[in-house]
């Protein structure tokens, strides 16, 4: 009985990480730009990551290599948001500017943009010039996904 | 025969393997080469090897990129305009080739966990099994080759190591942290 | 399996099953990886799949029964988190030259 339980649990706290794990690559995929992605890094995946890693204690039983579990379930939630924040900060040091819902500019352009304004404060961000001029150079497709990508 | 696991683990360290190798910006490759060694180290631990996949995490992962990207700080960064390189054909044939031949060789492999081998001289093998544990004092009969029949091997090995960690330190130190 | 209770074979297939979708899912983050555009958007991905490599090395562990994977898992974890805070600290005080 209680076997059944445990066994039901773990599969549960599986599927339900599986889940998180699978909102949070969408989002690293589909969300417009940098900022955006390392937030549902940070919280969609530790979740996910941590729903599985309970579902692998709860398989193990109480035992001495469950500390670890835990452990390992600790380290993740400190260290998964502490490094999106630094990889969020680096980009807002190096200049790379957050995506708002008044420009459908793709990422690429976002990327161009930040490179031409790293020096002078002045671009417009609606201008097309010097981000279309960059954007040249690269194979012409549209295909990015932060293209047509529209946040309900 | 072969998992869906191994199947997933099979496409990623290729994809990671291919994409480090044709990239152009030099910072995406280091990154990228580092998830391959992720991949490979999961394919160690995958075959129970822990030891080794816990060196490949540590060297791979860790070690190689912290010390490339050093490297890359220190040197300059190219600019690219293209996100792919383009292969160099007669390489590309050549590795072919070498796989081909690596390839044909995997048959004549034993099956991964076959009892029945014990490699080519088990009378070798079956001595350090039952002397280890009584000459050296060491259960683990691996461990016992390492640091007591083959100590000196080893402890030159460690020297090795100790002194390229050293030298490594050393010329980042002067080149990298008290630049300007 | 140290000293707990036998697994069911269920708990075995369906942990198999969820590392090989883990695996997938870190295929595909290969594309944020490998599409960039920026430096930051790779260091990001390559996070996102180290957390999942992680996580399929703790189902490994459960699955087969070998608790050493454990402890890769948790080098895992410090060296991902190293390398993601590595580059990010290289990239701001370099003033943009990596």
């Amino acid at each position: 009985m209680i076997e059944s339980v445990r066994t039901g649990g773990a599969i549960l706290f599986v599927a339900l990480g599986l889940f998180f794990t699978f909102v949070s690559a969408v989002g690293v995929l589909r969300l417009p730009d940098i900022y955006s992605r390392s937030h549902t890094a940070s919280q969609a995946d530790t979740l996910g990551a941590g729903f599985t890693l309970a579902g692998v204690a709860l398989v193990l039983g109480v035992t001495p290599v469950t500390i670890k579990t835990v452990l390992l379930l600790f380290f993740i939630f400190v260290t998964n948001p502490t490094a999106a924040h630094a990889v969020a900060r680096a980009a807002h040091e190096e200049g790379i500017e957050p995506w708002t819902t008044d420009d459908d500019r793709t990422d690429r352009d976002l990327f161009a943009a930040a490179k031409g304004t790293a020096a002078v404060e002045t671009a417009d961000p609606g201008e097309p010039g010097p981000a279309g001029a960059e954007a040249e150079d690269v194979t012409p497709e549209e295909t990015e996904p932060g293209d047509g990508g529209e946040p309900a | 025969m072969i998992s869906p696991f191994e199947a997933a683990l099979f496409v990623f360290v290729l994809v990671a393997a291919v994409a480090t190798a044709l990239l152009r910006d030099i910072l995406a490759v280091i990154v990228i080469a580092g998830a391959y060694s992720l991949g490979m180290a999961l394919f160690y631990a995958f075959l129970l090897a822990p030891d080794v996949a816990m060196t490949e995490a540590a060297i791979g992962a860790g070690v190689t990129t912290l010390l490339l990207l050093l490297t890359i700080a220190r040197t300059a960064r190219t600019d690219h305009t293209q996100l792919l390189e383009r292969p160099n054909v007669p390489a590309v044939f050549v590795c072919g080739a070498f796989l081909v031949v690596l390839l044909v060789t995997i048959t004549e492999f034993p099956v991964v966990g076959d009892p029945g081998i014990a490699w080519d001289n088990p009378a070798i093998t079956q001595y350090y099994l039952e002397h280890a544990p009584k000459d050296t004092g060491v259960e683990n009969a691996v461990t016992a080759v390492l640091a007591g029949y083959r100590g000196f091997d080893t402890f030159g090995e460690a020297t090795v190591v100790f002194l390229a960690g050293m030298a490594a330190l050393l010329v980042l130190k002067r080149e990298v942290f008290t630049n300007e | 399996m140290t000293g707990a209770t036998p697994l069911s074979p269920l708990i075995e297939d369906v942990f198999l099953g969820a590392a090989g979708l883990f695996m997938l899912l870190a295929v595909a983050m290969f594309y944020r990886a490998i599409k960039g555009p920026t430096t930051q958007d790779r260091v990001l991905a390559v996070n996102v799949l180290g957390t999942n490599t992680v996580v399929v090395l703790a189902l490994l562990a459960a699955a087969l029964g070998e608790s050493a994977l454990l402890d890769i898992a948790l080098i895992y974890a410090l060296l991902n988190f190293l390398m993601a805070v590595a580059i990010s600290k290289f990239t701001v005080e370099r003033g943009g030259v990596l």
